[in-house]
């Protein structure tokens, strides 16, 4: 199955993604901050990881950074996911590794989903969940 | 007029006179003349000789020298020559002694006279003609003259049996009585010998000394050479040789001639005509003796004290009364011998409006008198004190300008300066002097530096600034220069510096100092506060948003309930609406503040066309619409732009089109032009009235003009604003091309070509 792990700060951000998640099938994992999503990345071996930036302890852009710098983790493909609007901490994210960049109040959960599904067809076909 | 019939009454008389003499002559004498009594006598010529010679240097010098009192005397010491030469040569040339005696004692009004003449001359020629007219002195010479003539009489030129008949003519042997003459006649020209010689130490002009030297030499002649014939070598050695004094005072003459012919001796001598000048100088003269008593007043004079006249005897005193008496005595006796006294002021107060006058005052030889020259100042006076008025109400004003000015500098929240043209800071306002508290000032409110090193104190707080550099290049150029968020320490200045533009270029230049330190900071926190309530407000707007799609997609079962189902739907779309909103807020409040980031870089525009055509598809199809691309987009050329925000324009155009549309088609044309590219977007809608055409693309617009009849359905009205603040960001423009109420409206932009078609159509454009 399908392992997404979502690193969320704000509870009713992740609540809301872990119920698409979960609604589309996914194997769903969630982390409140990033040294959380560090480890949970080396442990769990998600498939994708989705990121939001703006996050206490350890923000969404240097937890990008350790994901790409640790052997183990740097394979794993990383969504950021924000609601920060400014196209620099985008650009940064995507120079940094980063799959893609999606601002969270542009698009419902589902497009969000949709969004994922297209990505991991392009890593690992034989991970996507069929459409239960 | 008066002056001009003198004139031609002293002219009626001379030639009366002349005419009249020359016939009591003729009418005396004539009847006498006897060619018989005359025979020729080679020797006598030599008088002749003299005689001829003179006459013709008095016609020659008559108009050239006969003004000036030297130049008279001199005429009058020729005619004497003259005179006594041709009576000696009618005597030598008598062949009857009778006829020889009258000629002789006649030659003595020739020869006694001659020597004051010369006395004259000489004493004129060196400025001492006040002396002639000492009283004493000429009745000394008039005793000795007349002396001299009574007694030839008396001895007929010693006695008619002492003549002998000489080869030169009838003589008589030098005498007691003769001598006396030649002592006379020596007595005189060793004087002038004296005077000349005096003279000649004192010359200061080169020129006056050659004149000088020709003069001792004449004087030679006669003094050497008549002593020797006509009293040393027939009286003391028993020579017997022709007397010749005439003949030799006539060579003397011509020396004589020669010299003042030779260098001019009245240019060098102007004093012989002072007499003259001051008559004629515009200036009120007055000449007193040593006294103060008045000898002298011009006709300026006159006319300026006249009501104090008549003047004979009068003291100086009593024109200028006792204050001004009292403080030209106390300035001449402050003043050194030869110079000119001079006193600025003197109040008179007299009739004829000369209120105050003006006096040089210069003394006359060595304590002979005064000579004051006046000038009647009060109209200068009077000017002057207009002149001071004015300029006292020019400086008042000039200073309330200057006040107003420096309040107005000092009111400056920038810091002023004022630079001259060799970058030296000449003024700074209050606010300069807190920025810069080393710089040494005047005083506080006109701020005037008195610091000479203004400037270094300056380039050193505003360290790697250069501002001496730019000054001077702002002042050699006469052009405007302007710097952003210049590091002074701890603050952060806008620096702003324009020339002082004169009509021959800068003259110096401002400098204005805008501490933007504050400002910089708010700016700096103002972004961070836009990030964060972009972030903060979107999330619970994303929760809503997703929450209630998810309702709707995940929970149809449960929301079975048309009615219940509406309030989600509501919930939802309202969701997206404010998301909207903030958007919209935070693009203009960015855009406007300049904060908005672009990156333009040369773009596929048809990727751009297809993309919004594809994502709006959906949004289209839900109110029936359609969407069309005219055209084949694929060939059209890179632009230059910010590839999202492009999209951005783009989506909000369509997006317009779609909102008004109903069941009609956006159609989206492309247009290369010369170095843009065109884009249109048409649709099908209902068209916009006259009146909202004029409210597109402003703020909150929304083609309404009254805030109550906002159709808040519709968004904030902000959508077209921000297209336009966008499209001019990255040099395009934007535009309604048409509309007509209940057809539908063209709205376009443009968006600059990567690479322009051509060189020359850029040019063109340009």
């Amino acid at each position: 199955m399908t392992k997404i792990l979502i690193t969320e700060d704000d509870p009713l951000m992740s609540r809301m993604y872990q119920k698409i998640f979960t609604f589309e099938g996914y194997d769903v994992e969630m982390a409140g901050n990033g040294q959380e999503c560090l480890d949970k990345a080396r442990t769990n071996t998600p498939t994708l990881i989705l990121l939001d930036v703006m996050m206490p302890v350890m923000n969404g852009l240097v937890t990008l950074e350790k994901l790409k710098a640790d052997p183990v983790t740097k394979a794993i493909p990383v969504v950021m996911l924000t609601n920060l609007a400014g196209q620099q901490d985008a650009e940064s994210a995507l120079a940094k590794g980063a799959v893609k960049y999606i601002i969270k109040s542009e698009h419902d959960p589902k497009e969000v989903a949709d969004m994922v599904k297209e990505i991991l067809a392009g890593y690992t076909r034989d991970d996507i969940p069929s459409q239960a | 007029m008066q002056i001009k019939s003198t004139k031609s009454l002293i002219n009626i008389i001379s030639l009366v006179s002349f005419v009249c003499g020359l016939t009591l002559w003729l009418a005396i004498f004539g009847p006498d003349f006897d060619t018989a009594d005359y025979v020729f006598r080679p020797l006598a010529m030599l008088p002749l000789l003299a005689t001829v010679i003179n006459t013709g240097l008095i016609i020659f010098l008559y108009r050239r020298i006969q003004p000036s009192e030297t130049g008279f005397w001199f005429l009058a010491f020729l005619g004497t020559t003259t005179f006594w030469s041709l009576a000696e040569f009618l005597q030598r040339s008598s062949g009857v002694l009778e006829v020889s005696i009258f000629w002789r004692s006649l030659a003595v009004y020739g020869w006694a006279i001659m020597p004051i003449a010369y006395l004259f001359f000489t004493l004129s020629y060196v400025d001492r003609q006040v002396l002639i007219r000492r009283l004493h002195l000429q009745i000394g010479l008039f005793l000795i003259v007349s002396s001299l003539i009574y007694a030839q009489f008396k001895t007929h030129l010693t006695v008619s049996s002492d003549y002998v008949l000489q080869s030169w003519g009838y003589d008589s042997p030098n005498g007691g009585y003769i001598n006396i003459f030649t002592v006379w006649l020596l007595a005189v020209f060793l004087t002038g010998l004296a005077l000349f010689i005096h003279e000649y130490k004192n010359a200061v002009s080169q020129q006056k000394r050659k004149q000088i030297r020709i003069f001792i030499i004449s004087l030679l002649v006669p003094l050497v050479g008549g002593t020797s014939t006509d009293l040393v070598l027939p009286n003391l050695f028993d020579v017997n040789i022709i007397p010749m004094a005439a003949f030799l005072t006539a060579v003397e003459g011509m020396i004589l001639s020669y010299g003042v012919y030779r260098h001019g001796l009245f240019s060098i001598n102007p004093v012989s005509l002072s007499g003259e000048i001051m008559k004629t100088l515009p200036q009120p003269v007055i000449g007193t003796n040593e006294k103060f008593q008045i000898q002298f007043m011009n006709a300026n004079a006159t006319e300026m004290f006249k009501q104090h006249a008549p003047f004979v005897g009068k003291s100086i005193y009593s024109l200028v009364g006792a204050e001004n008496f009292k403080i030209i005595k106390e300035e001449l006796g402050k003043t050194a011998q030869d110079a000119v006294t001079n006193i600025p002021r003197i109040p008179l107060g007299l009739d004829g409006g000369v209120v105050i006058a003006q006096a040089q005052i210069s003394s006359i030889g060595k304590g002979l008198g005064y000579i004051f020259a006046m000038s009647n100042i009060t109209q200068q006076v009077l000017s002057m004190r207009i002149i001071e008025k004015e300029v006292r109400i020019r400086t008042q004003l000039y200073n309330q300008e200057k006040a107003r000015l420096f309040s107005s500098v000092n009111g400056l929240r920038q810091g002023f300066l004022i630079a001259d043209v060799n970058s030296k800071i000449t003024l700074m306002n209050i606010k300069a002097q807190e920025m810069f508290p080393e710089v040494k000032i005047s005083d506080v409110q006109s701020g005037n530096v008195v610091d000479n090193n203004a400037i270094s104190i300056l380039e050193k707080s505003l360290s790697n600034f250069g501002l001496r550099e730019k000054l001077a290049s702002v002042i050699r150029n006469n052009q405007y220069l302007e710097f952003e968020e210049v590091d002074m320490g701890q603050s952060i200045l806008d620096i702003e510096i324009l020339p002082i533009s004169a009509p021959e270029g800068a003259i110096g230049a401002v400098v204005l100092l805008d501490d933007v330190t504050e400002r910089t900071m708010i700016e700096r926190s103002k972004d961070e506060f836009f990030s964060i309530a972009s972030h903060e407000l979107r999330t619970p707007l994303t929760a809503i948003r997703g929450n209630t799609s998810m309702m709707l997609s995940y929970y149809s079962e449960q929301l079975k309930d048309p009615e219940l189902r509406e309030m989600v739907d509501d919930v939802y779309s309202s969701s997206i609406r404010l998301i909207e909103i903030v958007n919209d807020f935070l693009d203009t409040s960015r855009l406007e503040q300049g904060r908005m980031v672009f990156e333009p870089k040369d773009i596929s525009l048809s990727k751009a066309i297809k993309e919004v055509a594809k994502e709006t598809n959906a949004v289209a199809k839900e109110k029936g619409n359609t969407i069309i691309i005219d055209g084949a987009i694929d060939g059209l050329p890179e632009v230059r732009a910010d590839f999202n925000k492009l999209k951005q324009i783009m989506y909000n155009l369509v997006g317009n089109s779609l909102k008004f549309t109903d069941k009609g088609t956006v159609t989206i044309r492309t247009k290369i032009e010369e170095s843009s590219v065109r884009v249109s977007i048409s649709d099908t809608g209902k068209g916009i009235s006259e009146d909202n055409i004029k409210l597109l693309f402003r703020k909150f617009q929304q083609a309404e003009s009254n805030l109550l009849t906002r159709d808040a359905t519709k968004g904030t009205g902000l959508g077209l604003y921000i297209s336009k603040l966008i499209i001019e960001n990255m040099k395009g423009t934007i535009g309604l091309e048409s509309s007509k109420v209940g057809e539908g409206s063209t709205f376009f932009f443009t968006v600059p070509l990567a690479k322009p078609k051509s060189i020359d159509s850029l040019n063109n454009n340009v």
